[in-house]
């Protein structure tokens, strides 16, 4: 590659080529968003039926799962980190690093706060940091199920604030579904399609 | 008429060293090295020049005792970088259309 009488053509098409390249390797697998998708998922629907059955664990879900969650996150983050470390970096991924760090903040002030503004009040407050997290995400890397799914978590949030508790666990699960784990799974195979 | 290329990007490796850095914010030089299948040597050599020229920078330190390299576009190589592109079209667009 080191020939300089090269046509205007064959310039164009590397400069393709070579962006392309980069674009290749930058794909995500969707594993956080399956991960949280599904432990969210499952400990909101878990949540509703020991409600429903009138079991005193049925807020135990969440300090059980969450923090399982983050465990898995941070040995999966680091793995990744030593057999395949970043050798590149793109504005997609610090504009990504800061909008769920963004997000990770957000969520706690809210979930924390539960005494002062509300028990009620958190699962839709939980809706409306959700639905900021995938809208974001979707314009950045381009993918419309994301911005969707933002806008139905809104949408959610908005019924949330009008029904009872057990019926917030239903719309947690069903904003989770849509805007976290039926998008993840499509980054997951286009993903695999690719490699 | 047909606008003069800049000689230091109209080189195949080179060329393919811009491209991928203007893509990105930054690249390791394995990253590089990898992508465009130059040898070490002949990557470091343009490099040089790019670096030379200020079309990038380059920052070299140490991971885990390895050196590192990280390539940087510049401004100033943005700016060429577009006007190469720019000038590139000059050859490819029918003349009557300019």
């Amino acid at each position: 590659m080191d020939n300089e009488n090269f046509s205007p053509e064959q310039s164009l098409q590397l400069i393709n080529k070579m962006i392309g390249e980069v674009k290749q390797g930058l794909k995500d697998n969707g594993f956080f968003f399956l991960l949280w998708g599904w432990l969210v998922f499952i400990a909101s629907i878990t949540s509703y039926i020991l409600l429903k059955m009138e079991s005193e664990y049925s807020y135990y879900t969440w300090p059980i799962l969450m923090p399982l969650g983050g465990i898995v996150s941070a040995i999966y983050g680091f793995t990744r980190m030593k057999k395949q470390p970043k050798r590149v970096k793109t504005f997609v991924d610090r504009a990504m690093a800061y909008v769920w760090i963004a997000f990770g903040a957000s969520l706690f002030i809210v979930l924390s706060s539960g005494g002062q503004i509300g028990f009620e009040k958190v699962y839709p407050f939980v809706l409306v940091v959700y639905g900021i997290g995938t809208f974001i995400t979707g314009g950045i890397i381009k993918m419309k199920l994301f911005v969707f799914g933002g806008i139905f978590c809104w949408i959610l949030a908005i019924a949330a604030f009008y029904v009872t508790f057990d019926i917030q666990l239903l719309l947690l699960a069903a904003a989770i579904a849509v805007a976290y784990i039926i998008p993840g799974h499509v980054l997951n195979s286009n993903y695999r399609k690719d490699v | 008429m047909f606008k003069e290329l800049d000689p230091l990007l109209h080189s195949q490796l080179r060329l393919a060293i811009m491209s991928l850095l203007v893509s990105v914010e930054e690249a390791e030089f394995t990253f590089i090295k990898e992508k465009t299948g130059a040898t070490a040597g002949n990557l470091s050599a343009q490099i040089d020049k790019l670096k030379q020229a200020e079309y990038i920078e380059v920052n070299k330190s140490f991971k885990n005792n390895y050196p590192l390299t990280v390539c940087k576009v510049t401004k100033k190589g943005l700016a060429a970088f577009e006007q190469y592109v720019e000038h590139l079209k000059s050859y490819l667009t029918p003349k009557n259309s300019k």
